[in-house]
């Protein structure tokens, strides 16, 4: 990629590649998926290639950052992404939250299960660990509290009370339309984390409460969003708890099950037809 | 409410394509941490092998850098890594909450 931008009034220029070329002044969108690294010269190596990616990181980003019509904006999903960001603005705003703790001592964590009974623990990014044999990923897990040993100190846990659930809902948000999903488990893991057997999963298309698209309008909002997959679990009452906000989350396969427009709504965001 | 530029400088992405300083980058601290005689943060004992939901070959999949779009290895031919219904294309959303003729399908695998 080329780039070549002049400071006037604002900034003017573009980039290029070997297929394509955009004027900064075009652009109308920016749509924030899945980017990955810089691909650099193969003779930047060390010390030389870290600096080189810094420089580029700040230099495009920096021109970048200063667009409109990100989906969303990288600084707000950044933002957005801190669980405990999402849960107090949730929480805030009216929608049922987990009770949650944030602790690396284990004392503590061992009286809020006590408090709390059943619990569990939820990483706070849903990376992985690259293992010697092979990648590893964490999901949420129920908590036995004789477990809660000096390994808790090492860093910081997220624990939670473990909600009752009738069934889970993946709510997708685009420029406030709400497509939600309800996603039914059977299995034991799934029933904890429906993120460790998607083959057990069935998918239906569910209505969102009122009261429910109004906190969930109110947080996108709060949280300068235009997208959001959001999960929540359904209580055998029929509550609504809200779990997580993902500013970048997979909607693909959620729009193969159910047939949901998301695909459709995300292009009309991009253009400008709504 | 905190100002989207100073946002940028306190909570940068770690990672992918970050529009601030790189926060990976680790923090020199001279605080003496309590001696656990532990290795692994608790969280890492619930670190299981992932799931395979729908096996992809990874070598099989490729990126066409004209088109913008993925491809897939398939009986020799590289195709597009969608699959379509019928042979026309949604452009919009539409008034009907589900689209009953033409579909896309993304396989987000």
């Amino acid at each position: 990629m080329t780039i070549t931008a002049e400071l006037g009034t604002q900034w003017a220029g573009g980039l290029r590649t070997k297929h394509r070329s955009v004027q900064l002044s075009e652009l109308t969108a920016a749509y924030y998926r899945r980017p990955t690294r810089f691909n650099f010269p193969p003779q930047l190596a060390g010390a030389e290639l870290h600096w080189a990616g810094q420089q580029a990181r700040l230099g495009l980003g920096g021109l970048l950052a200063n667009t409109s019509g990100w989906f969303n904006h990288p600084h707000h999903m950044a933002y957005a992404e801190y669980k405990p960001t999402q849960l107090a603005t949730a929480k805030r705003l009216g929608l049922t939250v987990p009770r949650t703790l944030i602790t690396n001592d284990p004392a503590s964590a061992r009286a809020f299960s006590e408090e709390v009974g059943a619990m569990v623990y939820k990483p706070f990014a849903s990376g992985g660990i690259g293992d010697a044999e092979q990648p590893r990923a964490v999901y949420t897990n129920v908590v036995d509290p004789n477990d809660l040993d000096d390994s808790v100190r090492l860093t910081a846990h997220l624990f939670q009370e473990h909600i009752a659930k009738a069934y889970e809902v993946r709510l997708t948000v685009v420029d406030q339309q709400f497509f939600a999903a309800r996603i039914s488990t059977h299995s034991k893991s799934a029933n904890i984390d429906w993120r460790t057997d998607y083959d057990s999963l069935t998918y239906d298309v569910i209505e969102v409460p009122h009261h429910v698209k109004t906190q969930v309008s109110a947080l996108m909002g709060e949280l300068n969003l235009r997208y959001g997959a959001l999960d929540f679990a359904v209580t055998p009452e029929g509550a609504w708890v809200f779990f997580e906000i993902n500013p970048n989350g997979q909607w693909g396969w959620i729009a193969h099950h159910t047939k949901l427009p998301i695909c459709e709504a995300i292009a009309d965001a991009l253009i400008g037809t709504r | 409410m905190v100002s989207p530029s100073l946002r940028a400088a306190i909570f940068p992405l770690a990672d992918h394509f970050p529009l601030a300083e790189n926060p990976s980058a680790a923090e020199k601290n001279s605080e003496q941490h309590h001696q656990t005689g532990v290795t692994r943060p608790f969280g890492l004992r619930y670190a299981v092998k992932p799931t395979a939901h729908s096996p992809v070959k990874m070598q099989a999949v490729h990126y066409d850098e004209q088109r913008q779009i993925g491809l897939i290895d398939h009986e020799g031919i590289k195709k597009p890594f969608t699959t379509f219904d019928a042979p026309m294309t949604i452009e919009s959303t539409g008034e009907v909450a589900r689209p009953t003729y033409d579909e896309i399908h993304d396989y987000d695998h």
